[in-house]
């Protein structure tokens, strides 16, 4: 069968890891639901503009400014694995320093 | 203190004022209820201490002759995925299980500021996601009016605490329907703001474009009463909407003689329940008994609503929990590596209906099928969107239509069919992508006894209108009136 798309290349890029039967599953109704949306082609949207929203409020800007933040600890205790000040990572390069 | 439970906010606000019972007197036999009420699910955390440590100031607030607002000593409940600086916010996922927000999200600590008491955190779908309350990490809510059926989603803890009586109102939130749908599916009264009325600040992010905070209640003043709380602008949410919001209390009472409501055809279609139709029409009646009149519109463009949300919902979903990475919080797996630890991390602490939205989404933003999808979705979304405005230029002031297709379906019932659970929500998405104001309201019961809700759907920032017709509605029906029968209530 094929399917519109590749559910094992998508989890990896969307940092999952998917057992056999959540593959298996996944494809499915993946596939199922891109078939339901592709409705969309009936639509002639040739003279339309995409919304990204609706209600025409604009970006502001504000000065750039620094501020004293009470919150360091409470987010230093979130974190999962920690040294002192520092939030603990399994290693992210090679000791030989690739 | 008997009764006390089926009292609105406005009644429970007279009473605290003319020093009947006390904050804490409430707040204790609302936490006693939800004791007894634990099998619905509808809370994720109750507050004991820090509920009554609050009730006890808003108590002395008043004593001391101090400054005091309608909500002081008024106890809610807000949805677990509105953060607080105390307690756990879970958002229904394994994920967040032991999270503790170190700030308080804007429509809360507005809430807390006019002295409000929080009684606890409500069960939701995970991040928001569903329809049914059963894609909660925790444990589905159960409906009150009968407990083998969903209490919707993805707001169902706020619903049923509300129709249960766990609570006199609460928060929910809305991105699709999430407030509105599980409001009829529970008899209760509940409101999803225009884009941009309440400040998004410590909601933790779904879709952004479409995520609002809300009023869930009894009835329509008291979601004014909520609403002309938590709305307005904040500078800490730049979509957040520099419109003035008006003193919804003062302003309820209207005469809607010549007020026009339409009724868009293409809501009444095959998929509505008979009985959902018939109960509509009613309502339609009561108000042109009260000289509204009633005009068919068309919303040309309702059928693709549900294709384009589903595109354009995922799209934002994969894009905002990109930030779950196990390292700065949350769940971690345990792992060799940084790539590991992110996927393992992810796989373990999500459950099935965030990974599809996620790969979807992924699917629709990735460089071949941008275009084709998510692009695409967003021109349609433009369509709906005129849709409305063309039927509100003209024609209409209001437009009423249902809310569900159908009644709560049984537990169990659509968990394996994600299509047909998205299609429950064929009469709430439109609204979102427009951005608009719409309440639902109770206007009616099934023959087996559940719950029948309508929606009114106003102009972008034309809230009021929608109070003013539903507080109309409401003086004149007893249906938002009407409870389940709950088993185990030993109060008094």
């Amino acid at each position: 069968m094929t399917t519109k798309a590749n559910v094992e290349n998508l989890a990896t890029l969307s940092r999952l890891l998917l057992s056999s039967e959540e593959k298996a599953a996944l494809t499915q109704e993946v596939d199922a639901i891109l078939t339901y949306v592709e409705k969309l082609n009936e639509l002639d949207t040739s003279n339309v503009d995409p919304a990204r929203q609706v209600h025409g409020v604009k970006n502001v800007y504000r000065k750039d400014r620094l501020k004293a933040s009470q919150l360091r600890d409470r987010l230093l205790e979130l974190a999962p694995d920690r040294e002192g000040d520092f939030i603990r990572v399994p290693l992210v390069i090679n000791q030989d320093g690739e | 203190m008997a009764e006390l439970w089926q009292s609105d906010l406005w009644e429970l606000s007279e009473g605290l004022e003319k020093r009947e019972f006390s904050s804490k007197e409430l707040t204790q036999m609302f936490l006693e209820r939800i004791a007894h009420q634990e099998h619905l699910g509808c809370y994720l955390s109750v507050f004991e201490e820090k509920a009554i440590e609050q009730a006890e100031k808003a108590d002395a607030r008043r004593a001391a002759g101090d400054e005091v607002t309608k909500l002081t000593g008024v106890p809610l409940a807000i949805k677990d995925i509105i953060t607080l600086n105390y307690g756990t916010t879970t958002c229904g996922s394994r994920f967040l299980e032991d999270y503790r927000s170190p700030f308080t999200a804007t429509a809360a600590q507005r809430l807390l500021k006019a002295g409000t008491v929080i009684l606890g955190k409500t069960n939701l779908d995970e991040f928001g996601m569903g329809s049914s309350n059963e894609n909660s990490a925790f444990g589905p809510v159960k409906n009150p009016w009968d407990t083998s059926r969903v209490a919707g989603g993805s707001s169902g803890g706020s619903a049923a605490a509300v129709a249960a009586r766990l609570c006199p109102a609460a928060l929910g939130t809305d991105t699709g329907g999430s407030i509105r749908q599980p409001s009829a599916f529970c008899n209760v009264t509940g409101l999803k703001p225009s884009y941009g009325r309440v400040s998004r600040y410590g909601l933790v992010a779904f879709a952004s474009s479409l995520d609002q905070i809300g009023p869930m209640g009894k009835n329509a003043r008291d979601c004014a009463l909520i609403s002309e709380c938590i709305f307005g602008r904040d500078i800490r949410d730049s979509t957040s909407a520099p419109n003035e919001v008006p003193l919804f209390s003062s302003l309820l009472e209207r005469d809607i003689k010549g007020l026009r409501i339409g009724v868009p055809k293409e809501y009444f279609r095959e998929e509505l329940s008979s009985e959902i139709a018939s109960a509509i029409h009613k309502g339609l009646g009561e108000l042109e008994k009260l000289g509204a009149e009633i005009k068919e519109v068309s919303l040309p463009h309702t059928d693709f609503a549900t294709a384009a949300y589903y595109v354009i919902v995922p799209a934002e979903a994969s894009s905002n929990l990109s930030r779950f990475d196990g390292i700065r919080y949350g769940k971690r797996a345990d792992a060799q590596d940084l790539i590991s630890l992110y996927a393992k991390s992810r796989s373990e602490g999500f459950g099935p209906e965030v990974k599809r939205r996620i790969l979807i989404g992924t699917f629709v933003l990735s460089a071949g099928y941008y275009d084709a999808y998510y692009v695409k979705a967003q021109r349609a979304r433009a369509l709906i969107a005129r849709d409305f405005e063309e039927a509100f230029s003209e024609k209409v002031d209001v437009i009423a239509a249902p809310t569900t297709p159908t009644t709560p379906f049984l537990l169990g019932e659509k968990t394996h069919d994600p299509i047909s659970m998205y299609l429950n929500d064929i009469f709430t998405v439109p609204v979102n992508l427009a951005g608009l104001p719409s309440l639902s309201l109770p206007c009616g019961q099934n023959s087996s006894g559940l719950p029948i809700g309508f929606q009114l759907i106003g102009r972008a920032f034309d809230e009021l209108t929608l109070f003013q017709v539903a507080d109309a509605f409401q003086k004149t029906t007893d249906w938002h009136l009407r409870t389940p029968e709950t088993k185990t209530h030993s109060k008094d």
